[in-house]
């Protein structure tokens, strides 16, 4: 059986020049902008976290772990 | 550390002789993005095409590829290969456009009308080949004139013959509701058909 519809996109893909270039610019710069904001949250979420919980009134994490005690202050102990 | 499609490390041939699975899968352990370019080149022309064919604007169509794209790059990892990749990227495809004209439009026909909104009135069954023989222009004539839900749907059955169980899917319906929906687009070309060409017949 004879099928217009495929006839159809060969027709379209024909007619309709695809700007590949732009596509995967975009698609390259749009990873990139996640990547780099991930990057950053990374980053900082932590320090914001420990922010938070000083600002509530409780200890951060790395504050209570006494590894980074003794480094924080290395003459007490 | 940015990724760079544009540039290609594997060989042409490399890539022509994989499968999209085992692009997928070196994707995912490499993260190298030539194995992705390999999917790209393999289908943004067809993703690109349904895409212009749904908006019918070349600016909104690149917008909605390299939307899409990215979609599909950050959720390649969810891809479980129950279905072939195409029919994967072209859900997404359709599910994208969809929702843009539905944004646009707040009003996108039978995709998202409800069932019971349509009339009582009895229409014979129509047969397959009386939409698929349509003469190619006549055709696009239609599509274009059919509300994009429609077209969609129609596009998805006799352009990539998914099977109906893809069409679930793809829409999230159960299957009675896809195939009253397919029942209803192709009773929608006849009438958009008769329309147009009324005279012309």
């Amino acid at each position: 059986m004879r099928n217009s519809f495929k006839e159809l996109e060969e027709l379209e893909m024909q007619n309709v020049s695809m700007p590949s270039d732009a596509i995967k610019n975009g698609i390259t710069s749009d990873i990139g902008i996640m990547k780099y904001v991930s990057s950053i949250v990374e980053m900082y979420f932590p320090k914001l976290a420990d922010l938070i919980i000083s600002l509530a009134g409780g200890s951060p994490k790395s504050a209570n772990d006494p590894k980074s005690k003794s480094n924080r202050y290395p003459d007490l102990n | 550390m940015f990724i760079n499609l544009l540039n290609p490390v594997i060989s042409g041939a490399a890539s022509k002789s994989m499968t999209d699975g085992e692009a997928i899968e070196a994707y995912l352990a490499t993260q190298n993005a030539n194995y992705f370019n390999v999917l790209y080149d393999r289908y943004s022309a067809k993703v690109f095409g349904k895409c212009y064919s749904l908006l019918k604007n070349e600016a909104k169509a690149q917008d909605a590829s390299q939307e899409i794209f990215v979609k599909v790059l950050l959720n390649l990892c969810k891809f479980s290969g129950k279905s072939k990749f195409s029919t994967w990227l072209y859900s997404i495809t359709y599910n994208f456009c969809i929702d843009v004209i539905r944004k646009n439009k707040k009003n996108i026909g039978v995709l998202v009308d409800d069932i019971s909104a349509y009339g009582d009135e009895v229409i014979d069954e129509i047969e397959d080949s009386e939409i698929m023989e349509t003469n190619v222009i006549r055709l696009k004539a239609v599509l274009n004139e059919m509300p994009a839900g429609d077209k969609a749907i129609l596009l998805m059955k006799y352009q990539d013959e998914f099977s109906i169980k893809d069409i679930c899917g793809i829409l999230n319906k159960s299957e009675s509701a896809v195939k009253m929906k397919i029942k209803r687009a192709k009773e929608k070309f006849r009438k958009t058909y008769k329309e147009l060409y009324r005279d012309v017949a």
